[in-house]
């Protein structure tokens, strides 16, 4: 009865190691939106929208919403979900009460001894 | 013997003018054999749906429902019932990045339900059945206009709905029977002038009851087809939500009949599906309901 669970064992970590795709060494990140430069005035929505394709299995991502007046994270979120592609969409509404320059930072975590790869763009908030 | 068929006629008592598409997309129209007996009953509904959400082909999102819903029917003459229900909806849409929550009362609906033919036996018991419903979805939950991505996740379709349901049941024999009905779902606009499509649907089960001790089982399988045609915003196709498609789905329901309370629990899964060009995909639903019968007098027996 050893002998077989043992053997069982020993088949299911093969199996397991068989199955086990190959970590990325790479990843594509493409902001369909907001574009750079884009200017987004008071209550309307900066729409963050794109995608995340890796040479193998990616192991999370960030994405990082920053106020680089007032150095305020205005929006962040982040998943340590592994997938080979990744798609991301979310919004947040303007509600500066100055001019500011937001920055819109996507990393994504390539492997689990911390590699990561990332793609940022500015935007133009306005207060009114 | 009565009683079984009087059960059946409960099974797919609710559920109609389910909301619209929420994540995907939903029945418009159920109710099944509910005929053919002079009682009245009230009703609660618990069930659940869920959807998995794709843009550029990469997975985005889970969307669960869960509805709570109030139901009755009252017998207004011998050949008119009147079913309506008050739902309560929950709906979460949970992203890599966090989650959404929107809940709130949903539409609110009437149907008319009128017997055209229905032939007994020597029993008493009915052999065929035929019905044509009437109904009316009223806009009493919350709505958004189409810009919020969320919009089909909110409780309310904002338009007035109008349903065509034709039912037709035979029962072969004590243990055996089947039952066929087809739907049509008329939408309206809502205020912000976007309009879902209309949905058809065409439903098909056979059923069997067994006795357990005092009480009924009657079990029942079979397959559901809709269709949805294409949604308008301002007279014009959205294709980010056009929610048309199809959906070909399995399902079965296992109830037990006791004297008073009737417990039911279903479970419907896609076979084969395309909806929003394929970037909503239905995953399995499941409900529970519990309908109590209101006798008009203490001696009063069904009769179908």
């Amino acid at each position: 009865m050893k002998k077989l669970l043992f053997s069982l064992s020993i088949s299911c970590t093969l199996i397991y190691s068989c199955d086990k795709p190959a970590e990325a060494t790479t990843a594509t990140i493409n902001f369909i939106e907001p574009a750079v430069g884009d200017t987004i005035h008071l209550g309307e929505e900066l729409h963050v929208e794109g995608t995340v394709s890796g040479d193998g299995e990616l192991h999370g991502y960030t994405l990082k919403i920053e106020n680089t007046i007032t150095s305020e994270i205005v929006k962040a979120g982040s998943t340590s979900n592994h997938a080979k592609s990744y798609v991301f969409h979310e919004h947040w509404v303007n509600n500066v009460s100055e001019p500011s320059l937001m920055k819109v930072t996507l990393e994504v975590e390539l492997n689990h001894d911390g590699k990561k790869t990332s793609k940022e763009l500015n935007v133009v908030c306005l207060p009114n | 013997m009565r009683f079984i068929f009087f059960a059946w006629l409960l099974i797919n008592s609710s559920s109609f003018f389910a909301c619209d598409i929420c994540g995907g997309v939903s029945s418009n129209a159920s109710i099944g054999l509910f005929a053919s007996t002079k009682f009245h009953t009230i009703g609660y509904k618990s069930s659940m749906r869920s959807f998995t959400s794709y843009l550029y082909g990469i997975r985005h999102s889970q969307e669960y429902l869960f509805t709570q819903e109030l139901q009755f029917r009252t017998q207004l003459h011998s050949r008119i019932q009147l079913i309506g229900s008050l739902p309560f909806q929950n709906a979460v849409q949970m992203r890599d990045l966090g989650r959404d929550a929107v809940y709130g009362i949903g539409d609110a609906n009437l149907l008319g339900n009128f017997v055209l033919y229905q032939n007994r036996d020597t029993l008493g018991m009915s052999k065929n059945f035929l019905s044509l419903g009437i109904g009316v979805k009223f806009p009493l939950g919350k709505n958004v206009p189409s810009s919020n991505v969320l919009k089909n996740l909110y409780p309310g379709t904002g338009s007035w709905d109008y349903l065509l349901l034709a039912n037709y049941t035979k029962q072969f024999s004590g243990k055996w029977g089947w039952q066929t009905e087809a739907s049509y779902s008329l939408k309206g606009k809502d205020e912000y002038n976007f309009r879902y499509g209309n949905t058809t649907q065409i439903a098909s089960q056979g059923f069997t009851n067994r006795g357990v001790g005092s009480y009924r089982l009657i079990i029942a399988t079979g397959l559901t087809f809709e269709h949805h045609q294409t949604s308008r915003d301002n007279g014009a196709i959205d294709s980010s939500i056009t929610n048309a498609g199809y959906i070909l789905s399995a399902k079965a329901s296992v109830n037990l009949l006791t004297y008073r309370w009737l417990w039911s629990f279903n479970v419907q899964h896609p076979i084969k599906q395309n909806v929003n060009s394929s970037t909503i995909f239905q995953n399995l639903s499941a409900g529970l309901s519990l309908n109590y019968l209101i006798k008009k007098s203490k001696n009063e027996k069904v009769t179908l």
